[in-house]
């Protein structure tokens, strides 16, 4: 066989079986390495790298070896998916670096990082005062994650004391000018819906770069053409703004009534419309 | 004395402001948006009933304003 065939059906060989081994180990071996599975993932690619180079080397050591590397830090993440100390063990546990405002300098130490290293991770964060911070704790991943104290936390709708109010996440529904049926099943809207919607924005799906319907059922669109502006849905808020001059309409009418009893059920109307607007004005706000 | 035609307007929106209630209750995915919308739509619903009442009151009392 030829020395470039042969080559090149080793590397084709362990390609493959390099798919299928990290299609074994899951997504989690992307985004957090822990330091075994680092070390099984470079192993594992020098070994598929020499073997499909060297030609004198058996192929079939070279797949008990990718096995094993790959077996077992899928086997370690097994336990470690049971069993807590395990756990602990082969992925590591955080480190506290900061609580009640204070710095844990063994922490750092151990971890071996320096102050300027923590300050400039806090830096990412946003946070240039380490008085802010409550907690603040080093992820085995060598992330900082903190917890700001409770008056320098963002204001939240609990904080005023709002009714709670939920939205659902938006369905992108259309891409490159094409329909998403999937998406559009899923979003619990019609075809014959989007046409409408469509034809109201006033534009044709085959514009449509990017095309999302949010929680409220309104569509979002933006063309190819940047010039062009797709009227953007603005019945929530017109609504909002139609049921207040409704509300000051009815107590116009209760003023410049004489009838005691019509007077009464003006003003009872315009407290009804105060009420629903007080309701859903959450919800009518863009 | 009200206008019996300022009255039918407003009522006309009301009615616009159902409709926009019903069409979202029907159109949000959020269960609690959705009942909101619906409750809103019931009170509104009232109104509108309430002052069909007082138009067909003001129609028999000032027959000139009957259509506006």
């Amino acid at each position: 066989m030829a020395q470039w065939l042969e080559v090149m059906l080793r590397s084709v060989s362990f390609l493959l079986i390099l798919f299928i081994i990290t299609k074994i180990i899951g997504k989690r071996q992307i985004s957090q390495l822990s330091f075994f599975e680092y070390i099984a993932g470079i192993t594992i690619g020098s070994i598929a790298a020499e073997v499909s180079m060297a030609r004198d080397r058996p192929i079939l050591d070279a797949f008990v070896a990718i096995i094993v590397w790959g077996l077992v830090p899928l086997l370690a993440g097994y336990i470690a998916l049971k069993s807590k100390s395990f756990r602990g063990i082969v992925e590591g546990n955080g480190a506290v670096f900061i609580k009640d405002g204070k710095i844990f300098e063994e922490n750092l130490k151990k971890e071996k990082y320096t102050i300027d290293e923590m300050l400039s991770l806090l830096r990412k964060k946003g946070i240039f005062s380490v008085q802010d911070v409550e907690y603040a704790i080093l992820e085995q991943d060598g992330s900082l994650n903190t917890l700001l104290k409770k008056d320098k936390r963002p204001l939240t709708r609990s904080d005023l004391q709002l009714m709670p109010i939920n939205e659902k996440e938006p369905h992108t529904i259309i891409m490159d000018g094409r329909l998403l049926v999937d998406a559009l099943s899923k979003s619990g809207k019609t075809k014959e819906w989007l046409n409408e919607e469509l034809e109201v924005a006033g534009v044709t799906i085959e514009n449509v770069f990017l095309g999302q319907v949010n929680s409220y059922g309104e569509l979002y669109v933006d063309l190819y053409d940047d010039q062009l502006q797709p009227a953007a849905p603005q019945e929530r808020p017109l609504l909002l703004a139609n049921l207040k001059k409704f509300a000051a309409d009815m107590e116009a009418f209760a003023l410049s009534t004489d009838c005691q009893e019509t007077k009464k059920m003006y003003e009872k109307n315009a407290a009804d419309i105060n009420k629903v607007i007080q309701q859903a004005k959450p919800y009518l706000l863009n | 004395m009200t206008v019996a035609s300022d009255v039918k307007t407003c009522t006309a929106g009301l009615k616009h402001a159902e409709a926009v209630f019903s069409k979202m209750a029907l159109l949000s995915s959020d269960p609690d948006a959705q009942q909101l919308f619906h409750e809103s739509m019931l009170t509104i619903h009232e109104v509108i009933e309430q002052m069909n009442k007082r138009i067909f009151e003001l129609e028999n009392e000032e027959p000139q304003y009957e259509g506006f």
